[in-house]
């Protein structure tokens, strides 16, 4: 957990992450689930049962007997999306509808969350699907397109959707780096990342930098945060797709000593190596990427595979908004093409709360979060349909606009 | 006896046999441990106890599924190539909102590589359409995914002609700026029914013997279209937009063939099948626009229980490597699994008019097959190859080695 400003990140950052606010009410009954396959933290399947008690998972595995006989469904930790902008953004084309960035090239105190609407009607399309929490992304134009955040899907005010914001920051390399009138190439790129970097060195010894602002366009807060990323405080969210941008990418975390992920990656597997011994853990994603530009010509499904073939940490990004309830699919699609079916898994639930620092979170494991969902089968194959979402213990809606609309017109009128 | 050696002797070197597969005809029950007799580019046989004749190769497919060669009626692969780059922009000529003379056939860049990644997907027919900038984009080309050089040897040699139309926010949104116009979707039908109107005019006065005007491309294919020559494929996502267009088509007495995207049809799929139209709509996405907010992913099965012709269709040169994945996503919001089958063969097929050539395994019908190594509506099945017209131009297993097609 970052040391924390309290100044800066306002009261609902803080109150979130020490837990002051009152969160969403808590399930505290004990309630159980039997004859389901478990998905276990090691990506492994089990027969038995669950139980969970005051929003907590008390027991999990072939001991647990009784409570709702699920004859055979599947329960499954709440899958994670890596990277997505749910609740930034109600109508595609619709710009009165967006709240995506802050619209500046560098825009390092800019906050995610600012922007998030709890009762955007997207995030139950995401929920129903299994997916119950999300990485929250600004857009991805821009040098920095600001902090990040991790949410849940549920809730109807900011407090109950917050795990914990800032989650990290985002930094882009190559073309998207240009937006927001930023610089037009990566030449111009690359030498303001040097600049960034040189401008909030690491202070020699004790001695204090000398005038905090260290550009016009940054306020204090940014004079912060670049504290806190340089501390390794922050996590670096660097994202980069062509191979190239990934050893720069490398190459800025060597040489700045940054705790970063790779975001994107669409040409991972040309770099498999160099990624795995830099021990850096990548956001995979979109996972059907093409070979459709200039930006990532060596796309192919089989990035995800070889990535995790050669020791490197995988999460699952969708960089959608209303297509984030097709991640799970696009996982299953990683696997036909080579990923191992527990890798994917993982890379859905365990590996993202590793890396965001939720030890408790995304896994079906004595003392973790009760935070899964009920599926008829596979949650990777898209006929099986998901039945039941519980978050913190607690059931939650299956309604969504789309059964709305559904139950409207299923019978003509 | 004589027959068995006629046939030996008459069996062309392409004649091939693929036996132990589960066969998936669409147009009948699957059929397991099933075999299918390929001869001359023609199925010839397909049944469970089919006797192989001697003399043609014979392809061992245990344990894995044939299916037809999948059908996309909506695609841009070709007008929108890859790479992207703003040189290839060849999809929409928005230069007028009516450019009902321009064919996409013209645009279409055969080497485009998306072309090969669909193959590798088991698609084997796709519709090329103009953009939807215009209200009527112009004419359509329906493709066979054969490796080829040449546009002609990509042609789909005696598919009926089709043509683009568009209607709600696209046309409105490009012209809007336009002192012309349309701003509204009143302005679209009436742009709509103004062209129609000219080209019956432009008819009347061609007859006259005096003061001829000369000839003019976009009406003589509007005349068509009106002489039910050509078929209609309207890019509409509204369900009122749907309801208008009927409405205006009625008045010219012209047969709608397809609404494409069509998110809201589920709301009057009654309509749909009276005019006798279907749909092509995707599986899953929806809010991109305010046309597309009401989108629902049990759209496919509500049309289909309607009983208008469904496609899943792509729109985009990455789906497209996917359609059977996308029908798979329809199985849980209420479509059968003979039907979603049907969604990517025959369904689209009958959208394109040509459900006598294509879209099911039937003795008679091209040989375009795809050959998936599991059930092609589970996730982890891949296409292993994909035959069009009885010619193998695509295997998984040759892929990244100097075997593999170009």
């Amino acid at each position: 957990m970052p040391v924390h400003d309290w100044s800066r990140r306002g009261f609902l950052g803080a109150g979130c992450a020490l837990g002051l606010l009152p969160s969403r009410a808590l399930g505290s009954a004990t309630q159980s689930w039997s004859n389901a396959v478990l998905v276990m933290p090691d990506g492994s399947t089990l027969n038995g049962g669950l139980r969970i008690r005051d929003g907590r998972i008390e027991a999990v595995g072939p001991e647990v007997t009784g409570g709702e006989d699920l004859g055979g469904a599947w329960i499954v930790p709440g899958f994670t999306d890596a990277g997505c902008r749910l609740g930034l953004v109600e109508v595609g084309m619709e710009k009165s509808t967006h709240d995506m960035s802050a619209g500046e090239n560098q825009a390092l105190d800019a906050r995610v969350i600012d922007g998030f609407n709890p009762r955007s009607q997207l995030l139950p399309v995401a929920r129903v699907n299994g997916i119950t929490t999300i990485l929250l992304n600004p857009a991805s134009d821009g040098m920095i397109p600001g902090q990040a955040a991790l949410m849940r899907t549920v809730g109807e005010r900011l407090g109950e959707a917050i795990i914990e914001a800032p989650a990290g920051l985002c930094m882009n390399l190559g073309r998207a780096a240009s937006g927001n009138d930023g610089p037009n190439s990566r030449i111009g790129v690359m030498r303001a990342w040097r600049q960034f970097f040189d401008e909030h060195k690491k202070p020699e010894g004790k001695k204090k930098s000398k005038g905090g602002k260290s550009k016009e366009n940054e306020g204090e807060g940014a004079a912060v945060v670049a504290k806190q990323l340089r501390d390794g405080e922050m996590l670096a969210l660097i994202r980069a797709n062509r191979a190239d941008d990934i050893e720069r990418a490398l190459g800025l975390v060597a040489e700045y000593e940054l705790r970063a992920a790779l975001v994107g990656c669409i040409e991972g597997h040309l770099l498999a190596d160099a990624i795995a011994e830099a021990n850096v853990p990548v956001i995979l994603g979109p996972l059907d990427a093409q070979p459709s530009n200039f930006q990532h010509p060596h796309a192919k499904y089989e990035n995800a595979a070889l990535l995790h073939a050669a020791g490197v940490k995988l999460s699952f990004r969708s960089g959608d908004a209303h297509g984030v309830r097709k991640l799970p699919t696009l996982a299953g699609l990683a696997v036909a093409h080579g990923l191992p079916w527990s890798a994917a898994i993982q890379a859905l639930t365990v590996n993202p709360m590793d890396l965001f620092g939720q030890p408790l979170m995304g896994r079906l494991s004595e003392g973790a979060e009760a935070t899964f969902f009920v599926v008829e089968g596979d949650p990777l194959q898209p006929r099986h349909a998901v039945t039941s979402v519980y978050v913190q213990g607690k059931s939650t809606s299956m309604q969504t606009r789309h059964t709305r609309l559904f139950d409207q017109f299923k019978e003509l009128w | 006896m004589i027959v068995v050696l006629m046939l030996t002797l008459g069996a062309l070197a392409s004649d091939f046999a693929i036996v132990g597969a589960t066969v998936l005809p669409v147009s009948s029950p699957p059929i397991e441990n099933g075999t299918v007799i390929v001869r001359n580019g023609k199925i010839a046989a397909v049944g469970l106890a089919v006797p192989v004749p001697e003399g043609i190769e014979t392809i061992d497919a245990s344990g894995q599924f044939l299916m037809p060669g999948i059908i996309d009626v909506h695609s841009h692969m070709g007008v929108y190539p890859w790479p992207s780059a703003s040189a290839h922009g060849d999809g929409n000529e928005a230069t007028a909102p009516i450019t009902a003379r321009v064919q996409a056939a013209d645009s279409v860049h055969v080497s485009d590589p998306a072309f090969e990644r669909a193959r590798a997907g088991g698609v084997t027919t796709i519709q090329v359409l103009p953009g939807s900038a215009n209200l009527v984009g112009g004419e359509s080309a329906i493709l066979k995914l054969r490796p080829s050089r040449t546009l002609s040897g990509m042609r789909f040699e005696g598919a009926p002609r089709g043509i683009k139309m568009a209607c709600g926010e696209n046309p409105k949104r490009v012209y809007g700026s336009d002192i012309d116009g349309p701003q509204t979707r009143m302005g679209n039908l009436a742009y709509m029914r103004s062209a129609f109107q000219a080209a019956l005019d432009h008819r009347e006065a061609r007859a006259s013997h005096r003061d001829k005007p000369p000839r003019d491309a976009n009406l003589a294919t509007l005349l068509d279209v009106l002489d039910g020559k050509v078929r209609v494929h309207v890019h509409c996502y509204r369900h009122d937009d749907i309801e208008g267009i009927f409405r205006l088509m009625d008045e010219f007495g012209v047969q709608v063939a397809s609404i494409q995207h069509a998110l809201e049809a589920y709301k009057v799929r009654d309509l749909i099948h009276e005019h006798g139209a279907g749909i092509a709509t995707w599986a899953d996405w929806w809010g991109f626009k305010m046309e597309a907010f009401d989108g629902i992913p049990h759209n496919a099965a509500l049309v289909k229980s309607a009983g208008a012709p469904v496609a899943i269709h792509s729109d985009s040169s990455n789906e497209v490597q996917r359609l059977n994945v996308q029908a798979a996503k329809t199985l849980r919001y209420g479509m059968s699994e003979a039907d979603a089958l049907v969604t990517i063969t025959l369904d689209p097929a009958r959208l394109l008019g040509i459900e006598q050539r294509v879209g099911s395994l039937e003795a008679g019908k091209d040989a375009d097959l795809a050959l998936f190594t599991g059930h092609p509506l589970d996730i982890y099945s891949l296409n292993a190859a994909t035959w069009i017209d009885g010619e193998l131009v695509y295997e998984r297993s040759k892929e990244g080695t100097p075997d593999a097609r170009p």
